[in-house]
């Protein structure tokens, strides 16, 4: 009887030449050193304004899955939520394609790109203004990426795309960093700040900005929502602008994602 | 065996024994996935350095080689990885000397092949033929839907078998031109 080809089922695997275990967890100690400086000096440096959304991380979005610590724990309900929902079910992962650094700063090099998996480097992120930790990673989402990037004359952009179980734990995710936004905006320092509802130009399901300035520097912050999907992106800058114009000087900006984003809509692309 | 002990996180001990049982099969299906040997090798080893550093989040996943394994993969086509690979100097405590055993000629034609196959396609595939994982699972682990994966598994395959042909390389078909592509790099 012929052998069946292609014969997946029956490849004899290469013999790798691994180093030893102990030297694995040799390096993974000098990688978690490496994240503790990394965080830490973010902590310090984005704990005077930034108006990000502590509470994802202490609890948002009523309704969603389990936390998944990891980047793909082989359970049905990390992956695909189980109630559907209209036009579901939803997707819970972040597509290979959409890249979340579209129309990102570049002057500073680079964005780097964090997953699930680097705790340390969302916990940074997620902070308002000092920087709170707490352990494991924002309840209900399923998926997410951190894009960091630094620009021209020291300013800096976070942008964070977090997957829900479905648009509901999203939208109250959004509410909640609509809540946390505001009382940010209550500093001691005399910051100002402003909220932009309905950015036009967003091409969101729901989409408003936020900009607090304090002395010469103004933070940003454009929340948008599609479908299970939301996305936060965040700029610190020397440049004042109001907060109208801030909305859809970032809609431009994000709109590049914002599109990828579709794949999560109750009729997704 | 090797599997670390759930909501309890993982000794140096556990580690070993996970890293042990695990890492030689991960090396080959990241390998197949990206078809780049070096590369596999590398990304595993800094994925089962994460898994060190993730472990008490690790204790919470019921399947910590997936964890590895889609860990390892992300870092692979990650464009971060990419972007840096170039200028920082490889961990060379970590560096093996490759394979012990060179992989077999079929191996490098099936992964060659696989190379031609849209990412979504060569995922399915390496997920359920070469890590032996079933439909619901593969599903689980990319976050599609059951009938998705279904569809990516028949089309990969249709596709391997037009690249490698019906028999195997020794014949002489479209495969012995593959295995024989890769002899000549």
């Amino acid at each position: 009887m012929a052998e069946r080809w292609p014969p997946l089922d029956d490849l004899d695997p290469p013999v790798w030449d691994l180093p030893p275990a102990a030297e694995v967890r040799r390096r993974g100690q000098d990688l978690s050193r490496r994240r503790t400086r990394t965080a830490l000096g973010a902590a310090l440096g984005t704990a005077a304004l930034v108006a990000v959304p502590t509470f994802l991380v202490a609890g948002a979005g009523g309704g969603g899955t389990p936390v998944a610590d990891g980047p793909g724990p082989r359970s049905a309900s990390s992956s695909v939520a189980t109630d559907p929902g209209p036009g579901g079910p939803w997707l819970s992962r972040v597509p290979a394609g959409l890249d979340v650094t579209a129309g990102m700063t570049t002057a500073g090099g680079r964005p780097v790109v964090s997953d699930l998996d680097d705790v340390d480097a969302v916990r940074s992120s997620l902070s308002c203004g000092e920087a709170q930790w707490v352990p494991g990673l924002p309840p209900g989402v399923s998926d997410l990426r951190l894009a960091v990037g630094d620009g021209a004359r020291g300013s800096r952009e976070d942008r964070l795309l977090l997957v829900y179980a479905d648009p509901a734990g999203a939208g109250a995710a959004l509410a909640e960093v609509r809540q946390t936004a505001g009382v940010c905006g209550e500093g001691p320092d005399g910051r100002e700040a402003a909220v932009a509802d309905d950015v036009r130009g967003a091409g969101a399901e729901e989409s408003w900005a936020f900009v607090v300035s304090a002395g010469s520097r103004t933070e940003s912050v454009l929340a948008v929502r599609v479908g299970n999907a939301v996305l936060l992106d965040h700029t610190s800058s020397a440049t004042a602008r109001p907060a109208g114009s801030v909305g859809d000087w970032l809609a431009g900006r994000v709109r590049p994602v914002v599109d990828g984003m579709c794949v999560f809509a109750a009729d997704p692309c | 065996m090797g599997r670390p002990r759930e909501r309890e996180p993982m000794d140096e001990h556990d580690f070993d024994e996970f890293y042990a049982a695990s890492a030689q099969r991960i090396t080959s299906q990241v390998y197949a996935m990206i078809g780049d040997r070096d590369e596999a090798q590398e990304c595993v080893q800094e994925a089962f350095a994460r898994a060190w550093t993730a472990r008490r989040s690790l204790a919470h996943v019921q399947h910590p080689e997936a964890w590895v394994r889609t860990t390892a993969y992300r870092l692979a086509v990650s464009r971060w990885r990419r972007a840096v690979r170039g200028r920082r100097a490889p961990d060379r405590a970590l560096q093996g000397t490759g394979t012990v055993a060179g992989p077999s000629e079929t191996y490098v034609a099936v992964v060659e092949a696989l190379r031609r196959l849209p990412e979504a396609q060569r995922q399915v595939v390496v997920l359920h033929h070469l890590a032996d994982l079933p439909v619901q699972d593969v599903a689980a682990e990319l976050g599609v839907p059951v009938n998705t994966v279904k569809t990516r598994l028949r089309r990969g395959r249709a596709a391997l078998a037009e690249i490698l042909g019906d028999d195997p390389p020794p014949e002489g078909g479209p495969g012995a031109r593959v295995v024989e592509e890769c002899r000549r790099g």
